[in-house]
């Protein structure tokens, strides 16, 4: 037999004949899912509405407004109340302010909902300017506020909490419309004027 | 005209590698050699094209041509001029600029030289690889990634400046570029390992040719590496410099798997074995370098060291699957006809301390990305979203880190083959006293915990091999002794364990205070140091005013670290003062900037000893590596050297020549001669 | 055996092995009081430090909460500093910080459910490793001893007559990583 043609039985390569293949086949597969999973990725920016505190009772909300006067959220339970994280360097939060402040308008006359905003690492000069610029007419928190954000796991500005009536926190944006929150307090009455109380 | 000069040059860019890859396909599949030497003509018209959109490029930073919109949005008046130049690769389409530079700079050296062989289907199938990669680039630039797209710039216009972090620190001008060189860098063995798939021709002669061009691409992504920590450390404030952050990771990545290759390939060199294995390691390592490219230029994962998110992403994810495509098949396909027979003697001897050596680092390339990438999976298989950071990383790569540590101090004294425990003890006893003469200097200097104290131990060990190696070859040859692979690999391993140690050290005694409302003359004391804050500094720049805070530190000073506050687009960077000793970093940064000159400050100080020698360490690595490349003395080669086997068809002579482009099929060429089994048998 | 016959094997013995069970003595007892000697013990600050090192700055990209300047880090350690004055222990003070916030905040991912294969899978791979190396070498014991037949010896003297077509094969290479011990026997 001619030594130089090699036989079946010569061939006896570790690992088995094909393991390259079959190798590649299993990191071939592997990497196709990778990449299918890179591919899909949500974009990091999603709005991210679910928290944490949702559902759970409003946390601890004083301080002192811009006019000096002392606030205690406690001291609205039974009205609506709409928390708003806001700074002046930021500028969604400029962008917002003319929707805050139409709302506030609409329910101005019915008083059922309280707007209080907190600043957000922010100074008192400034936010004092920022709503001389784009109006707004609700206490606003300044000074030491860094719990309330902290408690309520803010992470970012804006953001903004609608607080029930009987203190719980409902929903939670990230830069909000008069329609959005209006949307969300008919829905809860709709919800609870149906069900037991 | 900038716009005119820089489009025309990638304009060429993009058609001449096209022509390249087109011309080289239809020689290479055709059998038309004459085809084949034109290539060196398409690497000089791709060269040129590059240079021409560099040119442009830096004449429109330079002169502030804001009609140029990169320039609009990254240039600015006031930007001093060294990051002027800096400012093409600190943005997205620049910085694609510079890859496409480099890489067909790299091509235009492979074409010269290789330039008597460009007939020799090898050579041309790895030309034509890099080309494809050149096509896949310039249309980057074409496309999503137009760094010359028109502006019409405003009356008194006057440009953003670069991103505010990047304007702080002289570091960010080298660090791209070298980490570039490093990452287009391997291209080039990658070009070879697929010509030597195409071509069956796994033979170990394509590997010395490109061995020094693999490890001169090592060496500047190291250096690269190196520089991004330093640079991190000096700008971010914290005293930290290596985050496990995905940018870092996407870096690490394949200089871990190249780190894997460089041992791994001397195993074939010397034994002819794991030939698969290494080309599966080269096209691995090329992968995850535009993996890397995608993480950093997509915003697919939360980092610091990001570049903006754009359309970009798709691209090079598709770039990605298409290499991981090719080579996966051709491996798949090629791999089992091309895989050498051989085997391993024992595990104690220095073909198992490479395999070990592969097992560790293909270990913490695998923690590396899977940590990186874990949350993405875990947030596609249930919706939450979770983090892994920094202390997964650390606990999982320090077992794998000491291993490496105690391998680099076994490996350099096994001999081929095998070895006998007489012979391990007798040449490891003394690097083993100096091990644990570093463990014992470590107590006595205080430092305690296990894991550091054994780092120091294991470190001793290892730096005691590798000078056993290098006193060993001074001896036998002078100077000499010092340079070379073998020589040159031993400094490289001395870099490693000082960085290993100094990473130990630092990362175990770091220790970190913040104090408020410091009045001037105050003093902090913190670890036995001090920090006397002594007033208030306004510095106004051309593109910046910076509020700082003058202090001294152990008496030495003023530092001044403030918060810059850019005057055009309003952002707020901090620039800390770092005080570097050889035996111990003092970091001070400005937490907020003070209302007003006469108010109280706060500040962090961070305490962190032997910072210095990481960078030290990266520097003997980088000349480690220049004498590893450094040629050595020529002897006659001892390798296996593949024989072709010889072709029994009729007419054909078993030896066929230098050029291969004659052969109709590719021989499973390349084999080592096969062997039958006598009736010995075992 | 005779008492004399024995007395050398046992210096030989000694002197093969003693230095390195002095080494071992000595190696074990530093690293003895390297781990037991206690530092002082942690102060807060310390503590809020390695707290912090292990928590998410929310706002930023990649950075725990002990680097960041931002204000809401700020803000975390200064709650972290306000539980350790009142007594709570690193893990409570983790927990309470994940329920402000969601999983996400800690950085080192949980060792239970799906999050625990982060931890799982890389010492999976590396037995899967080990055990393919053992597979490997046992084959390769199995096989034994190649031999060169008188075919393979005239193909090896045709090669290096001059019928290489490898690629380099001209260049002869540079051995610049022999052993340099080799020949010297031990």
């Amino acid at each position: 037999m001619d030594p130089m043609v090699l036989t079946e039985e010569d061939e006896t390569p570790r690992g088995g004949r094909h393991l390259a293949r079959n190798v590649a086949v299993a990191v071939a597969i592997v990497l196709l899912a990778f990449v299918a999973l890179l591919a899909t990725r949500k974009s990091g920016d999603v709005e991210r509405t679910e928290a944490k505190i949702l559902g759970q009772a409003v946390p601890a909300v004083q301080g002192t407004t811009l006019d000096g006067t002392p606030y205690d959220i406690t001291n609205h339970r039974g009205s609506w109340v709409v928390v708003n994280f806001f700074a002046h360097w930021c500028p969604p939060c400029v962008a917002e302010q003319p929707e805050l402040v139409k709302f506030a308008e609409e329910h101005k006359a019915a008083g059922d909902v309280q707007l209080v905003g907190v600043a957000f690492q922010d100074t008192e000069a400034d936010v004092r300017q920022f709503f001389a610029t784009n109006g707004g007419n609700w206490p606003v928190l300044v000074g030491d506020t860094g719990s309330i954000p902290l408690a309520f796991g803010v992470t970012k500005v804006p953001e903004s909490y609608v607080i029930s009536p009987d203190g719980q926190v409902v929903a939670k944006f990230e830069g909000v419309t008069q329609a959005k929150l209006d949307a969300v307090i008919a829905g809860f009455e709709a919800q609870s004027g149906s069900g037991t109380p | 005209m900038n716009l005119a000069l820089g489009t025309a040059g990638v304009v060429l860019g993009l058609v001449a590698s096209i022509g390249a890859v087109v011309t080289l396909a239809f020689g290479l599949v055709g059998h038309k050699p004459e085809l084949l030497r034109l290539s060196r003509v398409y690497t000089w018209l791709v060269l040129a094209a590059a240079v021409l959109a560099v040119v442009a490029m830096e004449r429109a930073l330079i002169t502030r041509d804001f009609t140029v919109l990169f320039v609009a949005k990254n240039g600015s008046s006031r930007t001093p001029a060294l990051f002027n130049v800096a400012t093409m690769w600190a943005a997205l389409e620049g910085s694609i600029l510079l890859w496409v530079l480099f890489l067909s700079g790299y091509t235009a050296l492979v074409g010269r030289k290789f330039r008597d062989r460009l007939t020799d289907p090898l050579v041309g199938w790895a030309l034509l690889t890099m080309f494809v990669v050149c096509v896949f680039f310039f249309g980057l630039l074409l496309g999503p990634a137009n760094p010359f797209k028109s502006f019409n710039p405003p009356l008194g216009y006057d440009g953003p400046g670069p991103n505010p972090l990047l304007q702080n620190n002289p570091l960010m001008a080298f660090h791209p570029p070298m980490l570039y060189l490093g990452y287009v860098g391997f291209t080039v063995p990658f070009a070879f390992a697929i010509a030597a798939l195409v071509t069956g021709r796994v033979g170990e002669g394509w590997l010395v040719e490109t061995r020094r061009w693999t490890l001169i691409a090592w060496g500047f992504l190291t250096v690269g590496i190196v520089l991004g920590s330093w640079w991190s450390y000096e700008v971010l404030g914290w005293g930290g410099y290596w985050a496990w952050d995905p940018v870092e990771n996407a870096s690490f990545l394949p200089w871990l798997t190249g780190t894997a290759y460089i041992h791994s390939v001397m195993v074939q060199e010397r034994r002819g074995m794991l030939r698969v294995w290494n080309l599966s390691l080269l096209c691995a390592t090329f992968s995850l370098t535009i993996l890397g490219t995608f993480i950093t230029r997509s915003g697919v994962l939360d980092s610091v060291h990001a570049f903006s998110e754009s359309s970009i992403g798709p691209a090079i994810l598709g770039f990605f699957a298409l290499v991981v495509a090719v080579t996966v098949g051709l491996i798949g396909w090629r791999g089992d006809r091309l895989r050498s027979p051989g085997r391993i003697d024992s595990p104690i001897s220095r073909e198992g301390a490479f395999l070990a050596n592969n097992v560790l680092f293909g270990a913490f390339a695998f923690i590396v990305l899977l940590g990186t990438v874990f949350p993405l999976l875990v947030e596609a298989v249930n919706g939450k979203r979770i983090s892994v950071g920094v202390p997964y990383f650390n606990r999982m790569t320090m077992p794998v880190g000491l291993t490496l540590l105690f391998l680099m101090a076994v490996a350099p004294v096994l001999p081929w083959r095998k070895a006998s425990g007489e012979l391990l003890r007798h040449r490891l006893l003394w690097p083993a006293w100096i091990g644990t003469g570093c463990v014992v200097l470590g107590v006595a200097l205080g430092q305690t915990g296990l894991a550091a104290l054994v780092a120091f131990g294991l470190g001793g060990f290892a730096a005691g091999s590798a000078g056993r190696q290098l006193v060993l070859a001074t001896r036998r040859q002078g100077w000499r002794g010092l340079v070379g692979r073998a020589n040159g690999g031993m400094i490289v391993h001395l870099g490693v364990v000082v960085i290993a140690v100094a990473f130990a050290a630092s990362s175990s005694n770091v220790r970190q205070a913040e104090f408020s409302n410091l009045k001037p003359g105050d003093t902090a004391t913190i670890a036995g140091h001090t920090v006397t804050y002594v007033r208030q500094n306004e510095v106004v720049d051309s593109n910046k005013t910076s509020t700082q805070a003058l202090v001294l530190i152990d008496g030495h000073g003023p530092f001044s670290p403030g918060i810059s506050k850019f005057t055009l687009n309003g952002s707020t960077v901090g620039t800390p003062s770092v005080f570097s000793r050889p035996t111990v970093d003092v970091a001070v940064s400005l937490l907020v900037a003070p209302e007003s000159p006469d108010a109280p400050i706060s500040l962090r100080v961070t305490v962190q000893p032997m910072i210095m020698w990481l960078w030290i360490g990266g520097a003997i690595m980088a000349f480690g590596t220049a004498l590893a490349a450094f040629p050595g003395r020529r002897r006659r080669g001892i390798e296996p050297v593949s024989a072709p086997v010889p072709d029994h068809r009729p007419g054909r002579s078993p030896a066929a020549g230098g050029s291969g482009a004659d052969d109709p099929a590719p021989q499973p060429a390349g084999i080592s001669a096969r062997v039958r089994l006598g009736p010995e048998g075992r | 055996m005779t008492a004399a016959a024995t007395a050398p094997r046992d210096h030989r013995w000694l002197r093969r092995w003693g230095p390195w069970l002095a080494m071992a003595l000595v190696l074990g007892a530093a690293l003895f009081v390297g781990t037991v000697s206690q530092r002082d013990v942690p102060t807060n600050a310390d503590r809020l430090t390695n707290i912090a090192r292990t928590i998410k700055c929310p706002v930023c990209s990649g950075e725990s909460v002990a680097e960041s300047d931002a204000q809401i880090s700020q803000e975390i350690r200064r709650d972290i500093g306000v539980r350790l004055e009142a007594g709570q222990t690193d893990d409570q003070i983790r927990e309470a910080v994940r329920e402000q916030f969601g999983d996400y905040i800690l950085l080192t991912p949980s060792a239970r459910g799906v999050t625990g294969l982060v931890w799982v899978l890389p010492v999976v791979m590396l037995v899967v490793a080990l055990a393919g190396l053992v597979v490997a070498f046992s084959r390769w014991r199995v096989r034994g001893e190649v031999h060169a037949t008188d075919a393979d010896r005239a193909l090896v003297a045709d090669a290096q007559a001059g019928g290489l077509t490898g690629g380099g094969a001209g260049d002869p290479a540079t051995d610049d990583d022999l052993d340099p011990e080799m020949g010297s026997g031990r």
